[in-house]
């Protein structure tokens, strides 16, 4: 190695932590790619996986470089949000419930099912999230995961299923949410 | 340490303005020898900060540190034994490629010694003949019988050389 002087080493460090960053923050596609080949082989729609799944790799990978809370904030809302990806989509093709007429409307069990899956997720992202030290940026990172993954399968349902998994998400986080704020004032 | 491996960008300078100093004394102790030590000690920094993201909480940095430096150390001085960067005696760098080495010199200088020797005991009219040759002076008359002159020296001087050196093969 060249000799440098102290500025160009300190450039260089800092390039280096970077890039180690960035070897580490490359773990997290060990979770991401093995959903998005599972999302093409139960028969989601190539462009849907390739739009949803860039952006959730490009969020995933980015944030986990930036910080090591936003890496467990992905993970834990890929776990969150697998339920929901799986549940409408095996409503659907194992044909579990057939669809449901309310007041005259047809109404496709999907959406309901993604709307309890996203409480689901939703309650246990909240829950991980009021034990970290910055709350809301762990929350909204964990969300932002789990709305992209369960929408892989919850859009089966169409753009129905996907706002009753965001609702879903809402609501079950309201309470966890509502609770830590009234705890801590 | 522990907040720069969990992605603390602000931690990066009192790390840095920590270790530094102590992996350049370290590596000055261990190689004595202050450039390769420089070397030693920004190749074990910039090392470290690559893999600053798998350091343990529970480790200590310092003992961290020196293992990589100590690491380097070794390897950068394995390799400048392996290479012989030792650099080489200026007399070597001043012989010209091509040019002959100073022990073909020798074999040629003592060569001719010996040869000089055995043309001294040949009869004299024998040493002037090939002395004309050997001169390259056109000297009187190189016809046929200066030709039958020389071949007659020559083969004295193989058969003088044979009797004091033995074959000429």
């Amino acid at each position: 190695m060249a000799p440098m002087t102290e500025g160009a080493l300190v450039r260089r460090s800092r390039w280096m932590y970077e890039l180690g960053r960035a070897r580490w923050a490359s773990r997290i596609l060990l979770v991401l790619l093995p959903l998005l080949v599972a999302a093409r082989l139960i028969g989601r729609p190539a462009v849907l996986v390739v739009v949803l799944g860039g952006i959730l790799v490009t969020l995933g990978f980015a944030v986990s470089m930036l910080h090591d809370r936003y890496a467990r904030a992905v993970r834990i809302g890929v776990l969150a949000g697998i339920p929901a990806f799986l549940l409408p989509l095996l409503i659907r093709s194992l044909d579990l419930l057939p669809l449901g007429e309310i007041a005259g409307t047809i109404v496709d069990p999907c959406v309901p099912a993604s709307f309890l899956s996203g409480v689901a997720a939703g309650w246990v992202v909240s829950r991980r999230a009021i034990d970290e030290e910055y709350q809301r940026s762990f929350w909204a990172v964990a969300v932002a995961t789990t709305a992209l993954t369960a929408s892989m399968g919850c859009s089966v349902a169409g753009g129905g299923g996907v706002l009753g998994m965001i609702a879903g998400v809402i609501a079950g986080s309201a309470p966890v949410v509502l609770r830590a704020a009234t705890q801590r004032s | 340490m522990v907040a720069l491996a969990r992605g603390e960008r602000s931690a990066f300078q009192p790390v840095f303005a920590t270790l530094w100093p102590l992996l350049r004394q370290f590596c000055r102790r261990a190689l004595l020898d202050d450039a390769l030590a420089e070397d030693a000690a920004q190749a074990a920094l910039t090392k470290l900060f690559l893999h600053a993201t798998d350091f343990q909480p529970d480790g200590d940095v310092v003992a961290w540190a020196v293992g990589i430096a100590a690491y380097e150390c070794r390897s950068l001085r394995n390799r400048r034994i392996r290479r012989a960067e030792e650099p080489h005696p200026p007399e070597l760098a001043a012989v010209a490629v091509g040019q002959a080495s100073p022990e073909e010199m020798a074999i040629h200088a003592n060569l001719g010694a010996a040869l000089l020797e055995v043309v001294q005991g040949l009869r004299p009219r024998d040493r002037e003949t090939l002395e004309q040759v050997l001169s390259a002076t056109p000297g009187p008359g190189r016809d046929a019988t200066f030709r039958k002159r020389l071949q007659r020296a020559l083969e004295r001087l193989r058969a003088a050389w044979r009797l004091t050196h033995g074959s000429d093969d």
